[in-house]
């Protein structure tokens, strides 16, 4: 009598599997656990039994849940990869590891931008206005034009290593301008949306031909080197050293906005020559940490007055601690890919079971 | 020696495929087994047998067969064979437990004799 009733609660509770875990062996779980308590009844322990087993079905249920999104998420990586296979691709375009001609193609935007952060801030030519770096649609008439057919000719040519700064500086440019103007959760949501969309364009059924060259020439550019996404991060720095150094123009126009301007140059060519991933990502977070020091320096300089450049200023403690959130702000973004493991997505398919 | 990223393998695992080296068995008898190999230390409950079933008839260690000692019912049963790679690993983490045993021995000998 209560083997019978047991049995059809363990029955009704089995509907907490998945329906394919269910398909696969609900039977068999039935009559196993049916076994088992008639075993235990025998010995005059069923109740124990029943109760080992009604205790253990939860927990396990939600295990089988999740090996089946994990395996889904597996299948959907592996088949991802399939489509998106660079195997019969030319191999990537050369980068600036291999010559310095085309390091100083990376580093063009970077050096273009700190020479006009300079321009502006000690020559200050007639008609710039003061307080233009807090101007948005003026920082927009100068980085627009500038950073979107660099991203449309990169997109084209397979997104070679020079794109991404362009890519990075017009995305952080457009989640400034949209985060002032109240619509940063409008485009947060509509990036989601269209990351959603993308996936589900390029969710690949197992018989559907490979993707695209274009996007599978993207592709083999992403999951070439994950320091790459770090590198466009990196390309929004022209907008961090601005927002550090907003007050420069109207006040001492101490020398540090040219270091910091310096630094994020040199760090991006330390960049394009290292060969290792951990010497990429130091140079990318050396020069970030060297402009946000000079910014906590120049903060330091004007609210000493001091008069000249090279005395040397001391930062107080709430100047430190903004700039460690500026900073903290930047190097997250920058280090989240190899945090997510993206490099994942570039390793060799898991083995076949 | 290149380390297995399979290894070690959990309580359970190991106790499921040791039960499946001798021959092909069905559900039932893989708990029974089980619970007698380890001396009723390890007592197994239907689902977390049939998730480790799972998993490893995904991974490839052990296969589906016909069930060797069919009862007397009209229920056909389903048994578990151990397969090769299932095999590799098992003898590879009992090498590991072999090894481990040998180092406690080893180090408790000489503490006894000094």
């Amino acid at each position: 009598m209560l083997v019978r009733a047991a049995s059809r609660v363990y029955a009704g509770l089995l509907r907490l599997y998945p329906p394919a875990f269910r398909a696969e062996f609900a039977d068999e779980m039935q009559l196993v656990f049916r076994e088992g308590a008639l075993a235990a009844a025998r010995q005059g322990a069923v109740l124990p039994y029943v109760l080992r087993e009604l205790r253990d079905l939860p927990p396990a249920a939600a295990q089988a849940h999740w090996q089946h999104w994990a395996g889904q998420w597996q299948t959907w990586i592996d088949r991802l990869r399939a489509a998106a296979s660079p195997a019969d691709l030319p191999p990537p375009a050369p980068d600036g590891r291999s010559a310095w001609r085309l390091a100083g193609l990376e580093v063009g935007l970077f050096g273009l931008s700190g020479a006009i952060l300079i321009a502006l801030t000690y020559l200050v030519p007639e008609g710039v206005p003061v307080g233009w770096q807090r101007d948005l649609e003026a920082l927009g008439r100068v980085i627009l034009p500038l950073t979107i057919p660099l991203t449309l000719i990169g997109l084209a040519r397979g997104l070679p290593r020079w794109a991404y700064p362009g890519l990075g500086l017009l995305l952080s440019y457009a989640a400034l301008s949209a985060d002032r103007s109240g619509l940063g959760l409008f485009l947060i949501v509509m990036l989601a949306a269209a990351s959603f969309l993308a996936l589900l364009a390029v969710s690949p059924d197992p018989d559907s031909p490979p993707l695209p060259t274009p996007l599978r020439r993207i592709g083999q550019s992403l999951t070439l080197d994950w320091t790459r996404l770090s590198f466009g991060v990196y390309g929004a720095l022209p907008l961090a050293i601005l927002a550090a150094f907003d007050d420069a123009q109207t006040n001492l126009r101490t020398p540090f906005l040219a270091v910091a301007a310096l630094a994020m140059i040199v760090g991006a060519l330390i960049y394009c020559r290292s060969r290792t991933s951990t010497g990429q990502m130091a140079a990318l977070l050396g020069g970030l940490s060297l402009a946000i020091w000079a910014a906590l320096l120049d903060k330091a300089a004007f609210a000493a007055s001091l008069p000249g450049w090279l005395a040397a200023p001391r930062p107080n403690v709430s100047d430190v601690l903004l700039l460690a959130e500026v900073w903290f702000r930047w190097a997250a973004p920058l280090l989240a890919p190899a945090v997510l493991g993206v490099a994942r997505l570039g390793a060799p398919p898991r083995r076949p079971a | 020696m290149a380390l297995d990223p399979e290894l070690p393998l959990s309580e359970a695992t190991f106790f499921i495929l040791l039960s499946l080296a001798p021959g092909p068995r069905h559900g039932y008898a893989i708990l029974k087994d089980v619970q007698a190999l380890s001396e009723d230390r390890v007592k197994l409950s239907t689902g977390t047998l049939y998730g480790a079933l799972k998993r490893l008839l995904e991974q490839g260690w052990i296969t589906r067969v016909a069930d060797p000692a069919p009862d007397n019912t009209n229920r056909q049963r389903k048994a578990y064979a151990l397969a090769e790679h299932g095999r590799q690993s098992l003898e590879a983490e009992a090498a590991r437990l072999q090894k481990l045993v040998q180092a406690t021995q080893r180090r408790i000998e000489v503490r006894s004799s000094v």
